[in-house]
């Protein structure tokens, strides 16, 4: 067993601020973090292309076969996955690798998630048009 | 239209041999109708059922979700309707999530099966419309 620290802060200025004013006439601030206990298996911090195949399926980041509860950290680095540095805006869909529950993520270029995965359900990621450089990880919860 | 900074830090000693300390951040350009919904929900132990969460008319949105119940679990459920098997996320006490969400699907919030009870003011919820 091992343990996992997420903290994550949510911030926006007032919204009379005079640069990146936010929704409120109040700032905002919040932050929560929690302590989790993890175990094997895990994929530590990686850097991939959105249509990496592990071999069930492309795209399939963590198969349906997969039971346990993951805790899942995604990001879209915002590069084309075919040479690693050209920009790109190409959304990223985040679905079930089983893909007949519905659930859907859009990650736009530097947006990232971080969420606990039900077992069985897997995750799959398709880019729109050309393959994108993602960064992923996740810790099976112990 | 009004800015949004959501910053994610995971940091152990243990998970691997090596220590982990990550963080990142960005800056969210919210949507023309500047819309936040902060909640509070009571998920009740209906699957498929419970209080629906998310609505489609948001469309794309950030959303910020974390179980303050006592002692229940929370479950996700994302589904059109309210279609058995939609469930995708656990969300054990005390845990949290942060995740953009497309907005072509509505979302839901269960404690599980029959039986689980009502997590009575268990489920905070922030909606940032994009």
């Amino acid at each position: 067993m091992a343990t996992l620290i997420p903290t994550l802060t949510l911030t926006a200025n007032s919204n009379t601020a005079t640069t990146s004013p936010g929704l409120q006439s109040d700032a905002l601030s919040l932050s929560v973090t929690d302590i989790l206990t993890t175990t094997a298996p895990s994929m530590g911090v990686s850097t991939l292309s959105s249509a990496v195949n592990f071999g069930d399926g492309a795209g399939v980041l963590i198969p349906e076969e997969d039971t346990t509860i993951n805790y899942v950290y995604i990001k879209h680095l915002a590069v084309l996955a075919s040479d690693g540095t050209t920009a790109t805006t190409n959304l990223v869909e985040i679905d079930s690798d089983a893909n007949s529950d519905g659930f859907r993520l859009s990650l736009g270029a530097g947006e990232f998630a971080f969420f606990p995965l039900l077992g069985s359900e897997g995750l799959r990621v398709t880019a729109a048009s050309a393959a994108v450089m993602l960064e992923f990880a996740y810790w099976s919860k112990g | 239209m009004a800015t949004l900074i959501p910053t994610l830090t995971l940091t152990s000693t243990d998970t691997t041999g090596d220590a982990l300390s990550l963080s990142v951040s960005d800056s969210l350009t919210l949507g023309a109708n500047d819309l936040r919904k902060s909640s509070i929900f009571s998920p009740n132990d209906l699957d498929p059922g419970g209080p629906k969460i998310f609505s489609t008319a948001q469309g794309k949105s950030y959303i910020y979700v974390k179980n303050i119940h006592a002692s229940l679990q929370i479950y996700l459920a994302a589904a059109s309707t309210t279609a058995v098997n939609a469930t995708w996320m656990h969300l054990a006490p005390g845990e949290f999530a942060f995740f953009p969400w497309s907005g072509l699907v509505d979302i839901f919030a269960h404690t599980g099966a029959n039986g689980q009870g009502v997590a009575t003011a268990g489920l905070e919820v922030m909606i940032f419309e994009a």
